[in-house]
């Protein structure tokens, strides 16, 4: 099972991000989101928009850049990120191919998606089905 | 939560932050509302609107930056240097959400910078800098240069084109490139002010007070969205549907509101026209409702690009009004405008008197340059769009607007100047619907399609467009329904496209803030709002006299379309002022009552 993204159908509303934020911190913003959506402005080339959000890549290259071992697959294939063995050195930001790990300035360490513990809140916001969870 | 107010005097070099009683946010909300209460504060009576001592606010609600459909918009207030009152002007991009995320409830402006510069808000980092190298650059291109000079990604901007340094009086604000605080002049007072541009970006975010809550109304709200008929029709061809509705219902602004409908833009302006070129569609953030058009167009010299828009407004204004039914011509116009940093309503409306002037044998034979413009075209609006922002030939007196434009004309031309208080008529021709007519007089900004939505009750609606009887009271429900919107800065769009009542907008504020109001609260809310904007506008000397029409609706019969033969009349006009002044407490000149500011608590006024 993973999350994946219908370029095509995104209109960038960022309501998957405000979402996510939303059910992870409490709050509404973009900073903190593990989803996150670019805009090709003022080009409008194709691909107007971009996400980028943790693909949970079979054989990770985060995994094996973490030097506190902070990331994990599971038995599906899911990428977890434990933050109390994070210690904010950021090799794992480097090593994603995706750009979907970012440090948390206030509290120094990593974050990404966590698939809402198997249910993604960003899938059920989005209105106009550019997320997919399957 | 504290309502910050970021305090920059550009005179004095000076950033300086307050905070906004809650008892005054209860009393006004934000954006239109509150700006209301600030400009009655700061600004004398006459402060002259280009001189450094105006004040420019920008400002956010109470919703800003939270899920709540369509609140990342951001409003200007100023004193316009187009009608000499209080104008609002709105847009979307990343300025007001970020103001948000950065923790403020928006910022003022005062004085004036020696040097070109631009004001810098990173969270608590807030900066005036240097924008002698942005200067004369247009706004795309000042923008571009500008975001690559940060560096970092996620900053909203709002830039000003040649135009608003050249003090054009219809000079816009362009945010994030596409999106236009356009009406009133706003860019002008930025220019005056020295200040080519505004970035703000803000990494923090705004709280929700009850999340489960919020996320069910919300989930109801958007389920909703997927299928109502506004909002598909809007993702389909954005705006452009309203383009279809005007040209059926014969209110179709067309050579310079000479004819009501225009044939010839058929599958080219309207829906269908969209569609064709359409490339994808574009939300703002947090919003489901997709009005903005991607489309793919190509330019005089045969090189295709790519805009967002244009807008219905636009493509009436400088579409059909000027005889134009190209969307390739109407997109190059637009981003003409766009570059240059110009609304294109207000530039449509000269550019068609200029035409019809023409036409007629009017203006004065020095203006050679310009000469022969006729409605149709394409290259001459162009160039009449250049010569407006760098005020050339008889561009110089139309970047005056076209009140100034008629002034300087004569020979009775101002019966064919179409605005209101100085600011160009909209998209709709109020001969259709008559409510209309009064919605654009009584606008405290001037002829305005945003305080109460011209097709809403007299096209769409069951009321009947071609009297005046019952309209008083009509337009001031529209008027306070904007008024609270506008205050909580939401997006028009969501009321009737997802549609969002005003009572759930009421949840929603209930859900995300600490604020309660009951229905009978926020009427009363509404009408403190409209007093103490007309009360701002009394101060500048503006009254009845200044809620006019121009003579074309008044007393030409339509010639074509549904509305033929109909006209509002002067008569149709006094009947539709007497019984909106009585429904909102103001006297025969239109001026509130020491009763009235009494009743909404209205200090400024008190005498």
């Amino acid at each position: 099972m993973k999350l994946q993204f219908i370029q095509k159908e995104c209109v960038g509303c960022e309501e998957c991000s405000l979402i996510c934020t939303l059910v992870h911190e409490g709050v509404t913003g973009l900073e903190q989101a593990r989803i996150k959506i670019t805009r090709n402005y003022p080009s409008l080339e194709d691909p107007l928009f971009k996400a980028f959000f943790c693909r949970d890549c079979n054989n990770a290259k985060c995994i094996e850049a973490c030097p506190t071992l902070a990331l994990t697959a599971d038995e599906s294939g899911t990428v977890h990120l434990d933050q109390e063995k994070c210690d904010g050195c950021g090799d794992c930001i480097a090593a994603c191919p995706f750009d979907a790990i970012w440090l948390d300035a206030k509290s120094g360490k990593a974050y990404k998606c966590d698939l809402c513990g198997g249910k993604p809140e960003c899938v059920d916001y989005c209105f106009h089905d550019a997320l997919k969870y399957g | 939560m504290k309502y910050r107010l970021l305090d920059i005097d550009l005179s004095k070099n000076t950033v300086n932050t307050t905070e906004i009683p809650r008892a005054t946010i209860e009393k006004y909300l934000g954006g239109r509302g509150l700006g209301a209460k600030l400009l009655l504060d700061y600004l004398p009576a006459k402060t002259d609107p280009l001189g450094p001592e105006n004040v420019m606010i920008w400002l956010t609600g109470p919703l800003t930056g939270s899920l709540a459909p369509g609140c990342t918009k951001h409003a200007v207030i100023t004193k316009s240097p187009q009608s000499n009152g209080f104008v609002d002007s709105y847009s979307s991009g990343g300025v007001g959400f970020n103001l948000a995320y950065a923790g403020y409830y928006g910022l003022v402006v005062r004085g004036k910078a020696k040097t070109p510069s631009y004001i810098y808000i990173r969270d608590d980092r807030v900066e005036i800098r240097d924008a002698a190298h942005l200067w004369g650059l247009d706004s795309f291109e000042a923008s571009s240069r500008l975001l690559k000079e940060l560096g970092e990604a996620g900053f909203g901007h709002a830039m000003i084109g040649p135009a608003g340094e050249n003090l054009v009086k219809f000079a816009c604000i362009n945010n994030d490139f596409f999106r236009q605080a356009a009406r009133g002049g706003v860019g002008a007072v930025m220019g005056s002010k020295n200040l080519k541009a505004l970035v703000v970006k803000g990494t923090g975010s705004v709280p929700c007070r009850d999340i489960k809550g919020f996320l069910q109304l919300h989930h109801e709200k958007m389920t909703g969205a997927r299928t109502s008929w506004g909002a598909v029709a809007h993702k389909r061809a954005g705006t452009a549907t309203t383009f279809d509705a005007t040209q059926e219902a014969g209110m179709l602004p067309t050579k310079n509101f000479q004819f009501g409908t225009f044939a010839p833009a058929a599958g080219n302006l309207d829906s269908a026209g969209v569609v064709k070129k359409s490339k994808g569609s574009v939300s703002c953030l947090g919003c489901t409702v997709p009005c903005g058009k991607i489309l793919e167009c190509v330019n005089s010299n045969q090189i295709v690009f790519r805009l967002e828009g244009p807008e219905y407004e636009t493509t009436g204004l400088l579409g059909t009004n000027l005889g134009i039914s190209s969307m390739d011509a109407v997109a190059e116009a637009n981003m003409i405008c766009d570059k240059l940093g110009m609304d294109t309503i207000s530039a449509g409306v000269a550019i068609s008197f200029i035409m019809e002037a023409f036409q007629k044998g009017m203006i004065p034979s020095e203006f050679t340059e310009q000469a022969g413009i006729t409605f149709g075209d394409v290259a001459g609006t162009f160039k009449l769009l250049s010569d407006i922002a760098y005020r050339k030939g008889i561009g110089a007196w139309a970047a005056e607007g076209v009140a100034y434009l008629a002034e300087k004309i004569g020979q009775n031309s101002s019966h064919f100047a179409m605005h209101s208080k100085g600011l160009g008529f909209p998209a709709y021709d109020p001969r259709r619907a008559f409510g209309a007519g009064l919605a654009y007089a009584v606008s405290p900004r001037g002829a305005c399609h945003r305080r109460a939505w011209p097709p809403a009750l007299e096209v769409f609606g069951d009321l009947p467009p071609y009297t005046p009887v019952g309209k008083g009271e009509a337009i001031k429900g529209l008027y306070d329904e904007r008024n609270i919107l506008h205050s909580l800065v939401a997006c028009d769009f969501q009321s009737f496209a997802v549609p969002v009542s005003l009572a759930e907008f009421n949840q929603y504020l209930r859900l995300v803030t600490d604020l309660e109001f009951s229905e009978e609260e926020l009427q009363h809310i509404a009408d403190r709002i409209e007093s103490a904007i007309r009360l701002f506008n009394t101060r500048e000397g503006l009254s009845r006299k200044d809620d006019t029409l121009p003579g074309r609706v008044l007393d030409d019969p339509m010639p074509d379309g549904p509305a033929q033969g109909k006209c509002i009349t002067q008569a149709g006009l006094d009947r539709m002022l007497d019984d909106y002044y009585i429904s909102r407490g103001w006297d025969k000149n239109g001026i509130p009552t020491q009763e009235t500011l009494k009743k909404y608590a209205i200090e400024e006024g008190l005498r």
